[in-house]
């Protein structure tokens, strides 16, 4: 039978695989676009680069989804040591969950 | 120019992914200096950018580390709820301070922690090596530690040694403070935590090298976010720059993973410190406006 520990490595492992391998196809594609609609309005080194429209959705669908995976692992940590027993680590990952959401909330102040 | 422009931006962030999942220092510490003295990006967006790759980059050692078992998830917990608060605060701070104090934190940290890495030896007691794993946390063998009845004891393989090696974090309470620090430095400057984790955990918890900085890895990939949404929320990230140097990073980063689990920590540790005295050279000579050396 498993340890609650091999169950966090094993399910923390692959939904890390999975959300990097999204993220991934996501930005990859997002940038295809972008580069494929040509040269950014300003020129040089330090100026900022603007993709086209259609690929802004992609870019930023990827960038969401690789910072959504902390707040996945700390939820996938919490459930399996709470559905273990292993209340004072759930517990401290429950609070990681409402810290990483309290980011979110804090930035906009 | 566009294409030339995402290519070195790619290459630049796929070294600091290497470095960063190596050594375990998350790659921000790379990325910041490179795109703000090389490619004139202002300090908060290659703050702001490097905190997202540093998500990446982490993200992409953890999973490698957690299949390997290297990694403490339980010690990793505990850290990370007192560093995500850290990271909150300090990407809340750090939006709103100028570069030069944040150039200046920068290379300070930086130096006091490479002096640590060289003179300390690698911490050794409650550390022991076998040929079949001990019990660990989580088996019902291991229930009860120094640190308040926490099981935090960990054991993995090591190809270098060719042994488990298992250990016992000490001085825990002390190792949450500096967790804190940690993570505010994270949001601050952009550089993931591990500088200060790695150190801390080899140093004062008594965690191996190679463990420390795999648990390292996987506290930033928790950790660095609270920061990062910081800056993606106040502008400080671009899309299309991120998403050049998140995949940058990540090819950087698989290199540096499969590198790391041959390496002997001792050699990781070199490595480390003389990045660290690198990078603390050039941060100082920024901040102080030694145009020679910045």
């Amino acid at each position: 039978m498993d340890s609650s520990d091999d169950r966090v490595y094993r399910r923390l492992a692959r939904a890390l695989r999975v959300g990097l391998s999204v993220s991934l196809v996501l930005l990859a594609s997002g940038l295809v676009l972008a580069l494929a609609a040509g040269p950014p309005v300003a020129e040089g080194p330090a100026a900022p680069l603007r993709p086209a429209a259609h690929a802004s959705g992609l870019l930023l669908a990827g960038v969401a989804v690789l910072l959504a995976l902390p707040v996945v692992q700390a939820v996938l940590a919490a459930f399996t040591y709470w559905s273990q027993g292993d209340r004072v680590f759930g517990f401290a990952a429950f609070g990681l969950v409402v810290i990483q959401c309290l980011a979110l909330l804090a930035a906009r102040l | 120019m566009t294409f030339a422009y995402a290519l070195s931006l790619a290459a630049a962030a796929a070294a600091g992914g290497f470095l960063g999942s190596l050594l375990g220092l998350g790659g921000g510490i790379v990325i910041v200096p490179l795109y703000s003295l090389v490619f004139g990006m202002p300090v908060h967006v290659a703050v702001g950018t490097s905190l997202v790759a540093v998500v990446a980059t982490a993200s992409s050692a953890s999973a490698a580390y957690l299949g390997s078992r290297v990694a403490n998830v339980r010690l990793a917990l505990v850290l990370a709820v007192v560093a995500a608060v850290g990271a909150l605060g300090g990407g809340l701070v750090g939006t709103s301070l100028k570069s030069v104090f944040i150039t200046g934190v920068f290379g300070l940290v930086l130096f006091v922690v490479g002096v640590l890495m060289l003179v300390r030896p690698e911490a050794g007691p409650g550390e022991g090596r076998s040929p079949q794993p001990a019990p660990g946390c989580g088996t019902g063998g291991a229930r009860g530690s120094p640190a308040g009845g926490l099981c935090l004891a960990g054991t993995y393989f090591d190809p270098a040694a060719g042994a488990h090696v298992t250990y016992r974090p000490r001085s825990v309470p002390a190792g949450l403070a500096l967790s804190f620090l940690a993570g505010g430095l994270s949001g601050l400057l952009g550089i993931g935590g591990g500088v200060v984790q790695v150190p801390v955990m080899n140093l004062l918890l008594g965690v191996p090298m190679k463990a420390a900085a795999a648990t390292s890895s996987h506290i930033i990939s928790l950790t660095a976010v609270a920061g990062a949404v910081v800056y993606l929320v106040r502008g400080y990230v671009d899309p299309f720059v991120a998403a050049v140097t998140i995949i940058g990073v990540f090819l950087g980063a698989r290199g540096g993973t499969h590198l790391a689990r041959v390496l002997p920590g001792r050699s990781i540790k070199r490595v480390f410190s003389l990045v660290l005295f690198y990078m603390a050279l050039r941060m100082l000579a920024r901040a102080l406006d030694l145009g020679v050396l910045s």
